[in-house]
């Protein structure tokens, strides 16, 4: 990432990078229009580094609670049936994806 | 329209109670009314006519027979379309779940069953709540009953648009970051987004899980208390949710606010506010004033920082929590791709629109190593610094007002092109998320094109009741809700 008084430029290369951890793919044209923006709102986030926080401070619990947790006993969940039928691919009880492991000859 | 679509749910539960009408009447009336108004409105994604009708037989049944679940049993309702619902289509306005149908219903929406109300339909939104004017949903944009060339707010547009344009008594929908109290302030309706961990999240598809709350939005203050209290509690399949025991959130309404002390944070006093939601604000002010209340000014000084946190955590939960959609079991998968890894990425870059992959983007880069600690951890650290200002702050104060939007309704795609604008529309409301306290948006009057000008009431945890009690004499002063 370049930084240059306050304006912030996030690289082709690096944006690739990011598609690549997120499993996204984007078009030139949208990579020119996602780097402009993303680079705008970094830039706006950039502010963080401005505030007076301890390292104690940045492990923040959301809840503020412990939280509460159930008996550890068995009961019913989700049909498994029902959930197969969220599936387009299921069959036989189970679910049919790309094919992952090539064969070796 | 039907003179009784303007009513409000606590009076058709009256009415239904004192037989004026049958629950299937009422059902008929507010699906005859989407069929006349939707079309323009577009609040809805999805209607089960079928299936609302079929409750309402049911509930006007339990009444005849002396075994009405409760007094709103029978009322109708809508709920936001990323609140599971099940064997009914819950898209989220995403291509990615535009078929998926849940096998199970959020426990929200069980505890609404509970109480006998019936599920109208599913609202339209921005895709996966991100947005604030519901121009970013996948399947149609939501108008604004006001002017429909205005925006309805968002991401809970459908919700507060629907009642509105009288589609629905009440809705219910989500609060990331000011989701149900914007479009609720937008609409001129009423939005709360309660204390983090009221209500239970099981079943509301994540987003930002560790910021998020389902919310009601209603025609008026005591409407939302009575729906509160109808979904909060604990619940085993939320381990966030508090086990505080059950409440009448409506307990205090009614209640004087003599010798209340309210704070006007001045961080949230922005100068880019309109002439009429600042008038609103104001207005709003004397009229606790006037009731007795003790109105200062008064100091947020962490707020500079809240909403750069808020986009930070917000999109990193994002960019965690939409990693599930990979195409495989269930959501949409590409047609077109050669290997597994190219099948996640089309997929994915099929399913989801702009803003999503923009904000999974943004997540993906203030996680990923190198940029973790200036990004991420400072934001979590920000977020401390915003809960103890609160914390400070509610020693000397017992609520805090400020606007909930700087402007009223905007024109449909006056800020689509440019990002960072429309995130600065969530100043107001991110703060209560970011601590986890309790808000609520409630009407003041009308600022500029006739549209409805909202304000905020905040409180500290577990004070919704209070909220509601203030609130309700703003309201009162206002001539009552819608």
């Amino acid at each position: 990432m370049i930084r240059n008084n306050d304006k912030y430029s996030l690289s082709g290369a690096e944006l690739d990078r990011l598609a690549e951890l997120a499993k996204l793919s984007f078009s030139d044209e949208e990579k020119e229009a996602l780097g402009r923006d993303m680079s705008e709102i970094v830039a706006f986030a950039s502010k963080l580094s401005e505030a007076d926080i301890s390292e104690d401070d940045c492990r923040f619990d959301a809840a503020g609670t412990p939280n509460t947790l159930r008996d550890d006993t068995v009961r019913e969940g989700i049909d498994r049936e029902a959930l197969l039928a969220s599936s387009k691919n299921a069959s036989d009880g189970y679910i049919r994806v790309p094919k992952v492991i090539e064969e070796q000859n | 329209m039907k003179e009784l679509l303007k009513r409000d749910a606590a009076s058709h539960a009256v009415s239904l109670r004192a037989g004026e009408y049958s629950s299937e009447e009422l059902t008929r009336a507010y699906l005859e009314r989407i069929e006349e108004s939707d079309g323009e409105i577009g609040a809805f994604i999805t209607v089960t006519a079928d299936k609302a009708i079929a409750s309402a037989k049911a509930s006007d049944m339990r009444r005849l027979e002396g075994k009405a679940l409760g007094i709103f049993d029978g009322v109708p309702i809508a709920v936001k379309d990323n609140i599971c619902t099940r064997g009914t289509l819950t898209t989220c306005a995403s291509k990615m779940l535009a078929d998926y149908i849940p096998p199970y219903s959020a426990t929200a929406v069980e505890r609404l069953e509970r109480a006998g109300i019936l599920v109208l339909g599913k609202l339209n939104m921005d895709e996966f709540g991100m947005g604030a004017s519901t121009e970013n949903s996948a399947f149609k944009i939501t108008r604004n009953p006001y002017d429909t060339s205005r925006v309805a707010g968002g991401s809970s547009g459908g919700c507060a648009a629907a009642v509105a344009a009288f589609e629905a008594p009440w809705s219910l929908g989500s609060d990331t970051g000011g989701s149900v109290r914007q479009p609720a302030s937008f609409c001129g309706a009423v939005g709360m987004k309660s204390t983090y961990g009221r209500v239970s999240r099981s079943g509301l598809v994540a987003f930002a899980p560790s910021l998020e709350q389902i919310g009601p939005i209603t025609k008026n203050v005591r409407d939302n208390a009575n729906l509160l209290s109808i979904i909060a509690g604990a619940d085993v399949k939320d381990a966030t949710s508090l086990n505080v025991g059950d409440e009448d959130f409506s307990r205090d309404i009614g209640r004087d606010v003599r010798g209340l002390r309210v704070g006007m944070p001045r961080e949230l006093f922005t100068e880019n506010i309109s002439d009429g939601v600042g008038r609103a604000v104001m207005r709003a002010a004397k009229i606790l004033e006037d009731a007795g209340a003790e109105v200062t000014e008064c100091s947020l000084p962490s707020a500079e920082y809240a909403l750069a946190a808020y986009y930070v955590i917000s999109s990193a939960e994002a960019s965690s929590n939409l990693a599930r959609f990979d195409g495989v079991r269930y959501g949409h998968g590409s047609n077109n791709f050669d290997g597994i890894d190219e099948f996640y990425k089309s997929s994915r870059a099929e399913g989801f629109g702009t803003e999503v992959k923009r904000r999974i983007m943004l997540g993906t880069f203030a996680l990923s190593s190198g940029y973790y600690d200036e990004y991420y951890k400072k934001a979590l650290g920000v977020r401390s610094l915003v809960k103890r200002d609160f914390e400070k702050l509610f020693e000397k104060y017992d609520i805090l007002l400020s606007p909930v939007s700087p402007s009223v309704a905007y024109r449909i795609g006056e800020k689509t092109k440019n990002p960072t604008d429309m995130y600065t529309g969530d100043l107001f409301c991110v703060p209560a998320n970011i601590a986890g306290i309790p808000a609520l948006s409630l009407p003041c009057g009308t600022g500029e094109y006739g549209m409805p000008a909202g304000v905020q009431l905040m409180g500290k945890r577990l004070s919704e009741s209070l909220l509601y009690r203030v609130g309700a004499v703003i309201e009162d002063a206002e001539g009552g809700g819608v």
